[in-house]
């Protein structure tokens, strides 16, 4: 224990990596007492996360990695490396708390007994990977357990497996994600072959900008090898669909866990980025901000435009991250992850109770849910609050993460490229957007006030608290004490992060807080005044547009159909290979048997059949010369036969001879 | 004294002559006879001989030589066969998958109900000539082992097989037959061409390759390359190249696959497709150091279309088993791309996935096959939603699908890594080669991905020959899926156990890695 290296590896033991782990082993419980067991091990790698947190409190710079060789021959080294570090910490604990919370919620959301022990096998997995992810520091573990994240949420999104809906949701996910993480491999493998870097640790020391022959192709895969894991554009299009797993695990995987590793990533890998790599992100990152908030402000399923929203907040902490403002991208990760689990949760308590009892589909779709008179109060608040919290009004935690990401992006504005200034006036759209369709969710929750619900019921207070929670934990006292309009350098965890934060100064400090709220206040109460009234048909189109999400989802549809066309064409030139190759056997056949089983008219009549197919068409060509020239040597006499083999001794022998 | 080598590889033929004593209606005892011989010989492997390999130093090898056949052609010429077996870094791999995958394949075997005895010898049969294969240092009796193969192979497809069987059965032999007869010329070429200075004339693969690595190394650049050497390597390795098989010479692999019995298609594909990669691995390219740096691209292009024509042959598919046989067709193309990168890493990968992928076919096959024992339907229409009526079939296709698209934790990935890192690597490819691999195994997922929807999500759907509801596995099923399933994740989690076996070895009997490390 002298030794402070053996002290600091010793700590790894009780990474909260482990603990998920442990709960999985401990599956093997009854299935009464699975849950319990289950809850005990999330409640244990969150004090263990609380643990660190504390630890970097005392010890700022504190770092310590651990390494065991996995592959190591000529030519190739990966390492299997761990690495505790203060920006992994921190977001290791909103990953446990979250899970925690939805570990909570699911106990009484997820009630048959047959499918718990399931759902905790993939839930515990999914924090497992997650988890994993965040602490690898060598790339090859990065991967495998980012690999893991993708095919944990397969499990999760895939839960109900007797809807044949939600296979393909779960398909369409990690065929999204398998496509940037292929990109994502190309480039650590370029990275490890070319650069001998194999670690996170070694790109900042590395001077990687320098070696030209990487920097020219490297750092476009390591971007787009991020996009999918975040729902960036273009490869945002499973998120929505993954709506048909379970809602506790949407609201871990798309709001809170999975959906930020794709940011997680980014930031590590800022070291590896130039200016015109940044903008490049930047520039995905606003984009997928208006792009989500739109196709938001369309949707009717709540779930849906959770969905989006999610897509719209994480091209935010995009934008952040191409500012070289990592900080400001991890508050708005850590304040986003409270404040849409609380939102994700909600939504799957109306999905639950809420919805009207005579919900006839035709008559109103937007009128589907109801509050009940017991909970119309306590509901408002949370949603409220949670709300706001996402449109960025001041007091909330939401508002410390957004102002921050706008002001650094002012910043840029003025000094670099002009296309940032296309950034900046793209995000700031996404602020009203986002407005727009905060309004709108609470319309569609709270605004139908007659209607009757299913049944006369309690909420079970497993499902209410996790969302009281998220609530509380989204108003910016809690962040930021008593600096109640705070800034971002006044959040309390700042200090853990070691990054100097941009201190904002200069008129628009003041002036553009001040426009962004009010524009997302404006947005707010046009979402919730403007919904469902008929005087706005003409902008109908926009909203079916919206809906529809600028039929991107046929565009991909299109591209599958072109791959499965394609395949079965394939598949048929294949086959007419070996129809081809039937053919020469008949050939063969009539050497080896003395009699013609297939006669000429035969072959022909064959070639007829598949006429207008090169493949066989060639092949029975050959066959048919073939056929004949055996026809001519097949006579039965014995000179014949003779004559053949000298023929082909002589060839033989000049062949040999050559 | 017999050789413990020799002993290994001959076992089965005592079992065999006890089988000739064993009357055809004791069909228990056979069949337990032969599983008896299959895992004495792995228990003597894993025993014994593994152990012994493993106190050897990394170019060292367990050998055994005796002359066989020698005699003068001329006054001159000297032209010698030797009896030699030998265990090397080379083939440590190959052997250790004949003894993990002949029990799982005797096992299976069970469910065999007709003509037990003679199936069982010609398994029994089958199993020598395969680990003969492997073993034989001296080109000759590799051939003769190699040849050896397609006897008990033609009459397990052709008898136990399918509707189709006879054709099948057929085909494989003609195709297979003509690739021997390719391989057979270039190795009588390479004997007399490699003959040392004293005249004589010897198959030794050993020594072969010492002498064609001083007469082709690179600094003898006028010797090397000729059009006469790029021909033969042409030649041996397209007879190879048909048994791993790449596309287009793959057609024998569906049909045999689709008629033979279960039991027969493990062993096809888990271990007579992988003579070819083995062939290529420690044959051809041992011997042809010159050309196959030359020829490096196209070799790998051979790969990439393999990889990615057989992904896209096998997404549409309707029956289960043809998906799977496609499936192996497309994963050879890795083992191509590897040896194509013509560096360590790309090599160890080839070898590596060689090993992996006998593995997780042997598990893809006996899941095909306990679908089709319950209901003698292999489409993959004809069901859905199984995930709700067989969970634990279902927790083994999971892991079975996922390990062959790659996912990292199964052993998949570690093989495609290396042979993608190899491929990035190369000084002979071009990179789009390398990316071209990272797109099939995208178009790999996508198959797997779909027909796993298809099958196991949705409404309970059966073909109606069969009793609803179907049944989950039966012990016998969840031992014979266990031991692949285990050894994919154990493999994928710590690949050093198998990288330590051979991978410094290997550096060391290939001469021209050394060179061009």
């Amino acid at each position: 224990m002298g030794d402070p290296q053996v002290h600091s590896l010793l700590k790894l033991i009780y990474l909260p990596v482990w603990f998920p782990l442990a709960g999985i082993i401990f599956l093997v419980l009854p299935s009464s007492v699975v849950k319990y067991s289950s809850l005990f091990f999330q409640l244990v790698a969150l004090i263990a996360s609380l643990f660190f947190i504390q630890l970097f409190y005392t010890q700022p710079y504190f770092s310590a990695t651990w390494n065991i060789p996995w592959i190591d021959i000529i030519g190739f080294k990966a390492d299997f490396s761990f690495r505790l570090d203060n920006i992994s910490c921190l977001i290791a604990f909103i990953v446990c708390i979250i899970s925690f919370l939805v570990g909570i919620y699911s106990c009484s959301y997820i009630s048959s007994k047959s499918e718990q022990k399931k759902f905790w096998l993939f839930l515990l997995l999914f924090q497992f990977s997650m988890l994993g992810l965040l602490f690898s520091n060598a790339f090859i573990s990065f991967f495998l357990f980012w690999e893991l994240v993708g095919f944990s949420s397969f499990l999760l999104i895939g839960f109900y497996n007797s809807k044949k809906e939600s296979g393909s949701a779960a398909m369409k996910a990690f065929i999204f994600n398998k496509i940037s993480d292929l990109f994502l491999l190309a480039g650590f493998i370029f990275l490890i072959v070319k650069g001998d870097i194999n670690s996170f640790d070694k790109l900042s020391t590395s001077g990687f900008i320098n070696s030209s022959e990487l920097s020219s192709i490297v750092p476009y895969l390591l971007i787009v090898g991020g996009l999918a894991k975040s729902a960036q554009f273009p490869l945002q299009g499973w998120l929505p669909h993954a709506m048909a797993g379970p809602t506790p695990a949407s609201a871990l995987i798309h709001a809170a866990t999975m959906v930020t590793a794709g940011v997680y990533l980014q930031i590590r890998l800022l070291p590896v980025y130039s200016d015109i790599h940044l903008i490049i992100l930047g520039m995905a990152g606003a984009f997928s901000a208006i792009w989500g908030g739109f196709c938001a402000i369309g949707q009717v399923e709540i779930k849906k435009l959770l969905a989006f929203s999610t897509i719209s907040q994480l091209g935010l902490m995009m934008v952040a991250v191409s500012t070289s403002n990592e900080t400001s991208a991890i508050v708005h990760l850590l304040t986003h992850a409270f404040f849409k689990c609380g939102l994700f949760l909600t939504a799957g308590i109306a999905l639950h109770y809420f919805i009207t009892k005579s919900s006839n589909e035709n008559e109103q779709s937007y009128s589907k849910f109801v509050l009940p008179k017991n909970y119309r109060t306590t509901f408002l608040i949370l949603i409220l609050i949670l709300l706001l919290s996402l449109t960025g009004i001041p007091f909330t935690s939401g508002y410390i993460s957004k102002e921050s990401i706008l002001l650094s992006l002012l910043e840029k504005a003025g000094t670099y490229d002009s296309i940032w200034t296309i950034t900046f006036i793209l995000t700031l759209l996404s602020v009203l957007l986002t407005g727009i369709y905060s309004g709108r969710f609470l319309y569609l929750i709270y605004s139908n006030k007659n209607g009757e619900t299913t049944s006369n019921f309690k909420i079970p207070f497993q499902l209410l608290l996790p969302v009281i929670i998220c609530s509380v934990l989204s108003l910016s006292v809690f962040w930021t004490g008593l600096h109640i309009l705070g800034e971002l350098d006044s959040v309390w965890f700042i200090s853990l992060l070691n990054i100097s934060v941009p201190s904002e100064s200069g008129i628009f400090a003041i002036i553009l807080p001040i426009i962004s709220t009010l524009l997302a206040v404006g947005g707010f109460i046009v979402g919730y005044t403007l919904t469902n009234r008929p005087r706005f048909e003409n902008l109908e189109y926009l909203i079916t547009l919206s809906i529809n999400q600028f039929y991107i989802d046929r565009l991909y549809s299109g591209i599958y159909r072109i791959f499965s066309k394609l395949s079965s064409f394939i598949n048929i030139q294949d086959k007419q290979i070996y129809i081809g190759f039937i053919y020469l056997e008949k050939i063969y056949d009539s050497l080896i048997y003395k009699e013609n089983n297939y006669s000429i008219s035969a072959i022909a009549r064959k070639m007829e059949d598949t006429a207008g197919n090169i493949i066989p068409s060639f092949f029975s060509g050959i066959a048919l010369i073939g056929n004949a020239f055996i026809r001519i040597l097949q006579n039965g006499k014995i000179q014949t036969y003779l004559y053949f083999s000298v023929i082909l001794f002589l060839l033989l022998f000049l062949l040999i001879n050559l | 004294m017999m050789g413990l080598l020799t002993t290994y590889v001959f076992l089965p033929g005592i079992f065999i002559l006890i089988l000739f004593f064993i009357p055809r209606d004791r069909v228990q005892l056979i069949k337990w006879a032969s599983l008896v011989c299959c895992l004495v010989q792995a228990g003597l492997f894993l025993a014994i001989i593994l152990p012994q390999f493993l106190s050897l130093k990394p170019d060292e090898s367990i050998q055994e030589n005796n002359s066989w056949i020698s005699f003068a052609l001329d006054s001159r010429n000297f032209l010698e066969v030797r009896y030699k077996l030998l265990l090397n870094a080379g083939n440590i791999l190959m052997v250790l998958l004949c003894s993990i995958l002949f029990p799982i394949a005797a096992l299976s075997s069970f469910s065999i109900q007709s003509e037990i005895k003679s199936y069982t010898i010609l398994f029994l049969l089958l199993n020598i000539s395969v680990c003969g294969t492997f073993l034989a240092g001296d080109l000759i009796l590799f051939f003769l082992f190699f040849e050896f193969m397609l006897l008990p192979m033609y009459f397990l497809i052709g008898r136990w097989g399918g509707p189709e069987k006879t054709y099948a059965g057929m085909k494989f032999f003609l195709y297979t037959f003509s690739g021997s007869i390719l391989i057979l010329f270039t190795i009588i070429y390479l004997g007399l061409d490699l003959s040392g200075e004293d005249g004589l004339i010897s198959f030794d693969l050993e020594l072969m390759s010492k002498i064609s690595n001083e007469k082709y190394n690179f600094s003898n650049s006028e010797m090397s390359g000729t059009s006469l050497r790029i021909i033969a390597f042409w030649l041996i390795s397209i007879g190879f190249i048909i048994k791993l098989p790449s596309i287009p010479f793959h057609t024998w692999l569906p049909l045999a696959h689709v008629e033979a019995p279960t039991p027969v298609s493990v062993l096809l594909a888990g271990l007579l497709l992988k003579t070819g990669g083995y062939g290529l691995l420690n044959i051809v390219w041992p011997l042809f150091p010159d050309v196959i740096i030359n020829q490096a691209t196209n070799i790998s292009i051979f790969g990439v279309v393999s990889l990615i024509a057989g992904a896209m042959i096998a997404f549409s598919q309707s029956d289960f088993k043809k998906m799977v046989a496609y499936s192996s067709v497309s994963h050879m193309g890795f083992v191509l791309i590897g040896l194509g990168s013509v560096n360590t890493t790309g090599i160890i990968g080839a070898n590596l996935q060689l090993f992996n992928h006998g593995i997780l076919s042997a598990l893809l096959f006996l899941l095909v096959e306990v679908l089709y024992s319950r209901s003698k339907n292999r489409e993959i229409g004809a069901y859905s939603g199984l995930w709700h009526t067989m969970p634990k079939y279902t927790f083994f296709t999971i892991i079975a699908f996922f390990a062959s698209m790659g996912l990292p934790g199964f052993n998949g990935f570690v093989s495609e890594l290396l042979v993608i890192t190899g491929s990035f690597s190369s000084d002979y490819v071009p990179v789009w080669i390398g990316g071209l691999t990272l797109a099939g195994i995208f178009f790999g997922a996508i198959y797997f991905l779909n027909t796993f929807k298809k099958m196991f999500y949705g409404e309970i759907v059966l073909p109606p020959a069969i009793k609803n509801p179907i049944s989950d596995l039966t012990f016998r099923e969840i031992i014979l899926l266990g031991i692949p399933a285990i050894l994919a994740i154990v493999f994928g989690l710590f690949p050093f156990l198998l990288l330590d076996l051979f991978e410094k070895g290997m550096s060391h009997s290939f001469h021209f890695l050394n060179i061009h490390p």
